[in-house]
């Protein structure tokens, strides 16, 4: 009965990993790979049997207990795509968790803010995350200072989180 | 509340710029870390909608301080249309022809040269040699140096009134006795030697010399 109680308060903390499991897959696999959802929920079966089974000990948090079968099975993936798609080909790109409504507004908020932005702001933004120059580059191409670029950055995206989150 | 050290590689890790040794660590990290966690979901929001939404546009043109210059010079260029060539050329030509006009004759110019009382001349010099300033006796010979070949020198010697006027082809002039003896100790007197070309041309001119007979002690 208590290893029951213990198994189903980390299944539940497993769970609470809904959100940094996609997040992890996404990055490896794509966004725009159709099958990354099936990915992770294969993920958190194994984790959540493993835990039925006496598998995880609890020696490791459940964090790194977790990170490590996301990224044995995020290799096993791409071994297996690999193979398929020498006979395959890529499947159309699958519509993001982007199109949600939720996703919609926030994204409408950001847009917001930044197109409100000073140019000086707007253009490190542009630099930095849009054409993804180093801090230096940026620097040389708008003749300030690489700590500059960073306060104007860090400036941007603490307007950016106030608009966000009322 | 204290900032978790793995937060500066935020960034780095969205924008697939962190080496493959940091790279793993931070992603163990935000396994276990929720605020990295937290801020990266947001920072990756913000940049996934900075790419896709099309909310930003490329700076103006605002090139690096060493840059500038170039940049005007390029901007200048690039806005030349053929007309405005043609009115650079004449604006050109108008600017040289101005300082061609204002501007000294190349050369140099020889100092303005009393020829008589009233007259001066511009030209080349002939350089007197003696007798200048104070002389202790009245000189046997005016003498000057040479204007070049086959020069005739016209000389001419003035007290208070003319003295002597003569021609010769050397480059001095002996004073008659009668003139010599006319030139007073105490008193002041000019000379001047005009050099005069085969065909007659005024080629060259002195200065009027002035000199002195010095009182006898």
């Amino acid at each position: 009965m208590e290893k029951a109680q213990k198994d189903q308060s980390l299944e539940d903390a497993i769970l609470g990993y809904r959100a940094v499991i996609p997040f992890r897959v996404r990055k490896a696999l794509g966004s725009s790979t159709p099958d990354w959802e099936d990915v992770v929920d294969e993920i958190l079966m194994q984790a959540i049997e493993k835990v039925k089974s006496g598998g995880f000990r609890g020696d490791s948090s459940v964090g790194t207990f977790l990170y490590t079968i996301t990224s044995r099975r995020i290799i096993d993936h791409i071994r297996q795509k690999t193979k398929v798609l020498k006979h395959a080909p890529e499947p159309a790109p699958f519509p993001g968790p982007h199109s949600e409504a939720e996703s919609r507004e926030r994204t409408r908020q950001i847009t917001a803010v930044v197109e409100k932005l000073k140019p000086k702001f707007r253009d490190v933004l542009y630099l930095y995350y849009y054409k993804e120059l180093s801090r230096e580059e940026v620097a040389r191409e708008l003749g300030i200072s690489p700590r500059r670029v960073s306060e104007r950055v860090n400036y941007a995206i603490k307007l950016v989180k106030k608009a966000v989150k009322p | 509340m204290s900032k978790c050290r793995y937060e500066s590689l935020i960034d780095g890790y969205l924008l697939d710029k962190l080496k493959p040794g940091e790279r793993a660590e931070f992603e163990e990290h935000y396994f276990v870390c929720r605020s990295c966690f937290a801020k990266m979901s947001e920072r990756d929001e913000l940049i996934r909608i900075l790419k896709t939404e099309g909310v930003l546009t490329a700076p103006a043109e605002q090139p690096a301080r060493g840059e500038r210059a170039g940049a005007w010079i390029r901007g200048a260029w690039a806005s030349l249309t053929p007309r405005r060539w043609a009115a650079v050329g004449v604006s050109a030509a108008a600017v040289i022809l101005g300082l061609w006009l204002i501007m000294p004759r190349a050369g140099t110019v020889a100092p303005p040269l009393v020829l008589t009382g009233d007259d001066a001349v511009r030209g080349a010099a002939v350089t007197a040699v003696a007798p200048v300033a104070g002389v202790p006796k009245a000189p046997a010979f005016l003498e000057w140096r040479s204007a070049g070949d086959g020069m005739e020198y016209r000389v001419s010697l003035s007290g208070k009134s003319p003295l002597l006027t003569a021609s010769t082809r050397e480059t001095r002039l002996a004073l008659p006795e009668d003139v010599r003896a006319r030139l007073k100790a105490g008193a002041a007197y000019t000379w001047q030697v005009q050099a005069f070309k085969a065909d007659g041309t005024l080629a060259a001119v002195s200065s009027r010399i002035a000199f002195k007979i010095l009182p006898k002690p």
